[in-house]
């Protein structure tokens, strides 16, 4: 009864249930709002004057739209009229091309008022020299496209607006990305612009299986989403499920895949990222070549990868690029790592305050000799520590380049000299927080090593109060919990539970390419066959592939 | 989604309140402990158990302490810097007795684990006998089992008090020394467990090394400065021999050259020089590779209602000094000729050995009796009330094959200009 008041209170402090979306007024608009389904239902209107004054209405009060009014063709010519967002579109464009062929070159194709009814079709076909042109007829298509960069002419007379795509505006360019550096492998990132993100794929996957489907999302921001992947290695119901899961998301905007992530994924309860996040194009053709499933989201240049498992987590683009010796090594390396970053400080709270027999005598004397006159007990100047780094870590990320370094400096005289000559903490606490962090930056993909870092403090409250069993017992408890988990439907720890011998070859070790003949069991039902079997290169051998192994 | 939260946080809580419950009970900080680095027992006039341990200080040991005041320390810094280490002492009629009263004496918690040599002092040995000592140290769980169990000579007190700037604590000194012992094969220290298990072996007496204090010929008491004591104490430890015993009392001591011979005789032989005369003048040195237990066999012999012993050691040497010059290393016939020579030397070393068990002590440490009963264990039923009898009488037929390996980088003794040439084994 007790335990149930106070939980209860407990309940109490938690998040209330947020009230509904629709429910919440917009009180940033001081006019009216104009909303997606009302715009729907109005078609452009036949007169000029009419849609002018309606989008006057909506856009004029800014001071980055532009209405041209023009006239076409001969004589007093037909009322027209250019509008568009400024910044959003390519002004050489609008001046060279648009106004100059709808004026200049309409005067001189003789157009005349009396062709209405046939002029927006005429100035499309004829008149504007334009790529990628569309109709639209009611005002939510027609604002849609001002506000993507189109250029709407709208022409007395006719019930449809023309809008040209004439998007320019100011992007970065394809630089190599700051997340995931690499010392031999393509240097190229995504940049926010999702166009150029598709094209990054699609000229390293000249498939004409490799589809780009596009879908929209946010009601106010309407980002722009494709999935990507490959028809025929992609299980099909994977690609549903991806639809499926992404038509569910109703959000008012999106502005980092990272809130599509949060969305989509399967256990929304659990630290364990399930979805892969890269900035790297040639990461994500290795992955569509697996047969999984690629999310670009236009406006940054992270691309979600679906479904991820843990191993995929462990892997970094460049293991595929070295030599493999050296890939496998790495790999274990970063098990290693991960490890440590998720026990070490444990391990020594555990060490130090229950399981002193397990010390060698030698290091027992360092350790005690180093822990004496330290007011705290391990756990509390363990927790102290791993705050203090923690906080470092932070403040360093947020900082401007030129007061990080400071920051840098007093954490590292405060922390690593003050601290330990003020006897506060001892020297081994130091060195097991520096290596617990230098761990945890072992990790190729940041998402894992936050995990890590979140679990290590449970991790110390169970060393501190059960010692090894508590640490035993913690690690077990996450090794179910992630033994648990699925990611779009594929076992968390897949190669390993369920077993899949066949694809150890890429999560024990790295085997060389000519080995790794299999696309992931859990993935690929289909096409299972990666390459020619027998590849192994050796002198003289002048057998064509597939020869070896007895043909795929 | 609420009741999927609520439930996460009962969880949560459910799960602090059983570690809050069931944690931290055995949560012991290494601050808060004294780790017991050297354990001595001996007898008091009164026959009491006098327990010494000796505690780590750590603190000492974090400034850089132990070796601070070793050289330079003159009278001005008396004794030097703070010991690494405390000694608690305590007595009384059982040693449990004795441990919890050392609680009342020490601010710490005293901590077993890493005490890696026991002390017995001569006096209990011989006296009381080691039974109780080595029971109660194989019932605790924080005593190991591979903690040297040593006898010790001379006055603990002192003893326990010999560092170096090596080491500074005597704990470990004593442990460093007895890890060299491989080196030398003349000690015959054993390990609480082994210790154990000989002692309740039937036909098998226990042995161990010895700890000794001798002074020191090269740290001088007297400082530069006159009156002033270094706070080195001018002592030596050495591990030497064995102390056997009979049954749970020591019987006597053996001497190095009768150590080997036991070890020999044990299989334990790991290493060590042996030395031998040439008949035609000059000295060899060899030192003995890993022998090994596989090397030797102990063989009773049962005939004509007789008993007695086939003792064969197997072991392969290196040349490593040879005092001899014109000593053709390179013939195999003077190399034939010097194994003979040392396997004349080895089994002199047994035989010392059998004279001073056999004659003297009467006791088996060699473990006759158990390769009587291996071998013939009706016969060992009828004579095992009597085996002291039998062992001492026992006839022991030593039999030792050598092979030199190798005779080092040269291959001719070294011969100074106009040095004269000494005869050596000659070939052929």
């Amino acid at each position: 009864m007790v335990v149930r008041r106070v939980l209860r209170q407990l309940a109490r402090l938690l998040p209330k249930k947020k009230k509904s979306l629709q429910a919440v007024e917009s009180g940033v608009q001081w006019e009216k709002s104009y909303e997606a389904a009302e715009l729907k239902q109005r078609p452009v209107s036949a007169r000029l004057v009419e849609n002018v004054s309606f989008l006057n209405e909506v856009l004029g009060h800014n001071s980055d739209f532009v209405l041209r009014e023009i006239r076409l063709g001969v004589g007093a010519g037909v009322p027209a009229a250019l509008a568009y967002v400024d910044g959003l579109v390519d002004r050489a464009i609008v001046s060279d091309t648009l106004i100059k062929g709808l004026t200049l070159e309409g005067r001189m194709a003789g157009l005349k008022a009396g062709d209405a009814g046939d002029l927006l079709l005429l100035a499309k076909n004829f008149l504007v020299s334009v790529a990628a042109v569309k109709e639209a007829a009611d005002y939510f298509a027609l604002l849609n496209g001002l506000l993507y960069g189109e250029v709407a002419l709208l022409i007395d007379g006719e019930d449809r607006a023309l809008l040209v795509d004439a998007k320019g505006w100011a992007v970065r360019n394809i630089e190599e990305p700051a997340s995931e550096g690499l010392v031999r492998g393509p240097r190229e990132g995504f940049t926010e612009l999702m166009r150029t993100n598709t094209a990054l794929i699609r000229r390293r996957l000249r498939d004409p299986n490799l589809v780009v489907e596009g879908l929209c999302f946010g009601e106010r921001t309407r980002t722009q989403v494709e999935i990507v992947y490959i028809r025929g290695l992609a299980a099909p119901e994977l690609v549903q499920e991806v639809k499926d899961r992404l038509s569910r998301i109703h959000i008012d905007g999106i502005l980092e895949s990272g809130q599509i992530e949060e969305l989509i994924e399967d256990n929304p309860y659990t630290p364990f990222p399930q979805v892969f996040h890269t900035e790297r194009p040639d990461r994500v053709v290795s992955m569509l070549l697996e047969g999984r499933v690629a999310i670009i989201t236009d406006g940054t240049p992270i691309v979600l990868v679906v479904p991820a498992e843990f191993a995929v987590f462990m892997q970094a683009g460049e293991d595929y690029y070295e030599r493999y010796f050296l890939a496998t090594a790495i790999r274990w390396l970063r098990y290693i790592a991960l490890v440590t970053s998720l026990t070490l400080p444990s391990l020594y709270i555990a060490m130090t305050t229950y399981h002193q027999e397990m010390i060698p005598p030698r290091l027992l004397t360092s350790v005690a000799s180093s822990r004496e006159g330290i007011p705290f007990p391990a756990f509390v100047e363990a927790l102290l520590m791993e705050f203090f780094f923690e906080a470092l870590r932070e403040a360093g990320i947020r900082l401007p380049r030129q007061v990080g370094q400071a920051v840098s400096i007093v954490g590292a005289l405060v922390i690593g000299q003050a601290a330990v000559s003020a006897n506060i903490v001892s020297p081994l606490m130091v060195i097991v927080v520096a290596l617990t962090g230098i761990a945890s930056f072992a990790a190729p993909v940041f998402s894992l090593a936050i995990t890590m870092r979140l679990l290590r403090f449970p991790m110390m409250v169970c060393a501190a109060t059960l010692g090894l069993y508590g640490i035993v017992a913690g690690l077990l408890a996450i090794l179910v919990h992630a033994a648990g988990l699925r990611s779009f439907g594929i076992p968390y720890l897949a190669p390993l539970a369920p077993l899949h011998r066949r694809d150890l070859k890429d999560m024990l070790v790295r085997a060389p390419t000519w080995a790794m003949d299999h696309r992931p069991t859990e993935l690929v039902k289909g096409d299972k066959r990666r390459q020619a079997p027998g590849q192994v290169p050796r002198p003289g051998s002048r057998r064509p592939p597939g020869g070896g192994g007895g043909g795929a | 989604m609420l009741r999927g939260v609520r439930r996460a946080a009962g969880l949560l809580l459910a799960a602090l309140f059983v570690l809050a419950a069931a944690g931290c009970w055995d949560y012991k900080e290494v601050e808060d402990m004294g780790h017991v680095m050297l354990t001595s027992v001996d007898l008091t006039h009164r026959g009491k158990f006098c327990l010494r341990v000796q505690v780590l200080v750590p603190a000492a040991l974090a400034g850089g302490g132990g070796a601070g005041g070793m050289a330079g320390g003159g009278a001005a810094r008396g004794g030097g810097a703070r010991k690494p280490y405390r000694h608690y002492l305590a007595e009384a009629d059982t040693l449990f007795e004795a441990f919890r009263d050392l609680t009342t004496k020490a601010p710490r918690r005293l901590f077993f684990a890493h005490n890696q040599v026991i002390l017995v002092g001569e006096r209990l040995a011989r006296e009381r006998g080691v039974g109780p000592v080595v029971d109660f140290f194989e019932r605790n769980p924080q005593i190991r089992r591979d903690t040297w169990l040593l006898v010790a000579r001379g006055d603990l007190k002192e003893l326990m008090d010999v560092s170096s700037i090596l080491d500074p604590l005597p704990g470990r000194h004593i442990l460093g020394v007895v890890d060299n012992r491989d080196l030398s094969s003349r000690v015959a220290a054993t390990r609480l467990g082994d210790f154990v298990e000989m002692l309740e072996s039937p036909g098998r007496e226990a042995y161990t090394g010895v700890v000794e204090m001798v002074p020191s010929e090269t740290v001088s008491r007297i400082g530069l400065t006159p009156g002033a004591a270094g706070p080195d104490p001018a002592k030596d430890i050495r591990i030497t021999g064995a102390a056997v015993f009979k049954g749970d009392k020591l019987a006597g001591f053996l001497d190095n050259r009768e150590a080997r011979g036991l070890l020999w005789l044990r299989g334990e032989v790991r290493g060590g020089p042996v030395e031998f005369a040439l008949p035609g003048g000059g000295r060899v040195a060899v030192e003995i590779l890993r022998a090994g237990r596989g090397a030797v066999k102990l063989e009773p012999v049962l005939s004509e209602g007789r008993l007695s012993m086939r003792v064969r050691i197997k072991t392969r040497v290196n040349l490593v000094e040879a005092q001899a010059p014109g000593l053709e290393l390179d013939k195999p016939a003077v190399i034939y000729g010097l194994e003979e020579e040392l396997s004349r030397a080895i089994r002199g070393e047994v035989e010392a050995a059998l004279a001073r068990l056999q004659g003297e002590y009467r006791a088996d440490a060699f473990g006759f009796g158990e390769a009587v009963h291996r071998r013939y264990p009706r016969a060992w039923r009828q004579i095992k009330g009597e085996w002291e009898g039998y062992f001492a009488a026992l006839p022991v037929e030593v039999e030792v094959k050598t092979s030199i390996r190798r005779t080092g980088l040269i291959k001719k003794p070294l011969v100074p200009k106009g040095g004269d040439k000494i005869k050596g084994i000659q070939g052929g």
